[in-house]
């Protein structure tokens, strides 16, 4: 079992786990309804964005703040030498893509997501479905409560406001 | 079948299941369905977005969130002043750009350009809606549209320039050089009427612009500086990224501490020596390194943008 720092939970823990289940949930999820329309492009693209997204979570890890917000997205990569960068240019041309091969680079990103899941230390329920709503607002009232008490403001939800 | 009928069939649903569920909300207001499935894009896994526009003080940019199924429903409201104000915004003047046209004159924000493709795009969910803009500012808003991909590929070039200098690797410059003809790709739809709209979406939007396929493939295979000048088909290739490209500080307190001195910048401490100043990204280059320039970009206490007036020298 490992044991964190409570403070560490409460930042680094708590953007870990809201960034796993809004972004790169988000990602897997952007992925399968491309391929379950046939649409490989778009596929590619989504699985793009779910590498990025899973290699900016390692890198808050190590301390650097998370933000998917495009092009400073690719300075942080660039900055931290990621070798998301060097997979991405790996892969194929779009043009080149079979179902086949959309299906291995999906495989591939999967591979990362789970061994994301596995190094954080919780989960969140995904506030963004049917299922995950209200169990994401009882964790948020708890976790809000836990942060007030070790005098941290409320946690920002990054990715909640338009 | 109604185009919102069209646009909701793709997760499965119709217009008047959507009207069912916001039931009340959509009363007095009008209300459009904006987003992928608006832009004719979207698949069963899209989110439904809506905006109501109405007098009351209820723009808190916080969606209210509901399931239609399995889909997830969006609302935000927006005041008729926002509309308005992102079309005062809109470009007046534009030149001929990459076989198509890119606004002069000044570049709208993310934020904004994300708002504008959305209305510009919208959906009305009841019938006798008024559109959210007159359908005779096309021009505009593409011209607008242009400004700002036309903007950001600049600033995607110059990141890939400083990640070059900074990686000593060339695989991954290869990565950071195939994003930046992403980029590319974009402006180039959106220079032919394309809008804002996530990122994944850029192939097709690229398909419906009328792009030629070999140039997208030619785009696609880029890895290196070099090969992105050959492969984009227009004078934009001969420009410098770097002197185009301002580099300016998040704005921050300065706080003496007697041994050192630091920033509190966001809700971080930088020390002060390390922080970027405003102005051109080659001399901060010049003075922090380029992975100076990436780190404080990374850690979100300084933004790039391209310089306007550069821009329009480029446009002329």
């Amino acid at each position: 079992m490992t044991i964190y720092p409570t403070a560490w939970i409460l930042s680094t823990g708590m953007d870990l786990a809201w960034h796993l289940a809004d972004e790169v949930e988000a990602g897997v999820e952007d992925m399968d309804g491309a391929l379950t329309s046939g649409d490989l492009a778009t596929a590619f693209e989504s699985a793009r964005y779910t590498l990025n997204a899973v290699a900016l979570a390692w890198q808050r890890v190590d301390g650097t703040p998370l933000s998917t917000v495009e092009p400073e997205f690719l300075a942080a990569l660039g900055h931290a030498r990621s070798r998301a960068l060097a997979t991405y240019a790996s892969w194929p041309a779009v043009s080149e893509l079979t179902e086949e091969r959309m299906g291995e680079l999906v495989a591939e990103v999967r591979g990362q997501v789970a061994e994301l899941r596995a190094a954080v230390p919780f989960e969140l329920p995904n506030l963004r479905s049917p299922d995950g709503l209200m169990p994401g607002l009882r964790a948020a009232r708890l976790i809000d409560g836990l942060r007030a008490r070790h005098g941290l403001p409320p946690f920002s939800w990054p990715g909640l406001m338009t | 079948m109604n185009i919102l009928d069209e646009a909701l069939a793709r997760i499965g649903r119709s217009g008047e299941e959507l009207r069912e569920l916001l039931g009340s909300l959509l009363e007095g207001n009008p209300a459009y369905l904006v987003g992928s499935l608006a832009a004719g894009f979207g698949n069963v896994r899209s989110d439904v977005d809506v905006h109501i526009i109405d007098q009351e003080s209820r723009a808190t940019g916080v969606p209210a969130m509901f399931f239609l199924g399995r889909s997830i429903v969006d609302v935000v409201h927006h005041r008729p002043a926002e509309v308005s104000g992102a079309a005062a915004q809109l470009a007046e003047t534009w030149a001929p750009m990459a076989g198509g046209i890119c606004g002069c004159g000044s570049t709208i924000s993310r934020k904004d350009q994300k708002r504008l493709g959305r209305w510009w795009s919208s959906m009305p969910l009841n019938v006798g809606d008024p559109p959210l803009f007159d359908a005779d500012l096309g021009d505009r808003v593409t011209a607008t549209n242009a400004r700002g991909a036309l903007a950001e590929f600049f600033v995607y070039a110059a990141i890939a320039e400083m990640i070059e200098m900074h990686a000593d690797d060339q695989a991954i410059a290869a990565g950071a050089w195939r994003r930046v003809a992403l980029a590319y790709v974009e402006l180039l739809a959106r220079s032919r009427g394309e809008s804002f709209v996530g990122d994944k979406w850029v192939w097709r939007k690229a398909q419906r612009a009328g792009l030629p396929g070999s140039l997208i493939d030619d785009l696609d295979r880029v890895r290196t500086r070099s090969g992105l000048r050959r492969a984009m088909a227009d004078d934009l290739a001969a420009v410098e990224p770097l002197d185009l490209v301002v580099v300016a500080p998040e704005p921050g307190e300065s706080i003496d501490l007697g041994l050192s001195s630091v920033l509190l910048v966001v809700d971080r401490v930088v020390p002060a020596g390390g922080h970027v100043a405003t102005g051109s990204v080659r001399e901060e280059i010049d003075r922090l390194g380029a992975a100076g320039v990436l780190e404080a970009l990374t850690h979100q206490t300084a933004h790039l943008l391209a310089d306007d007036a550069g821009l329009d020298a480029v446009l002329a």
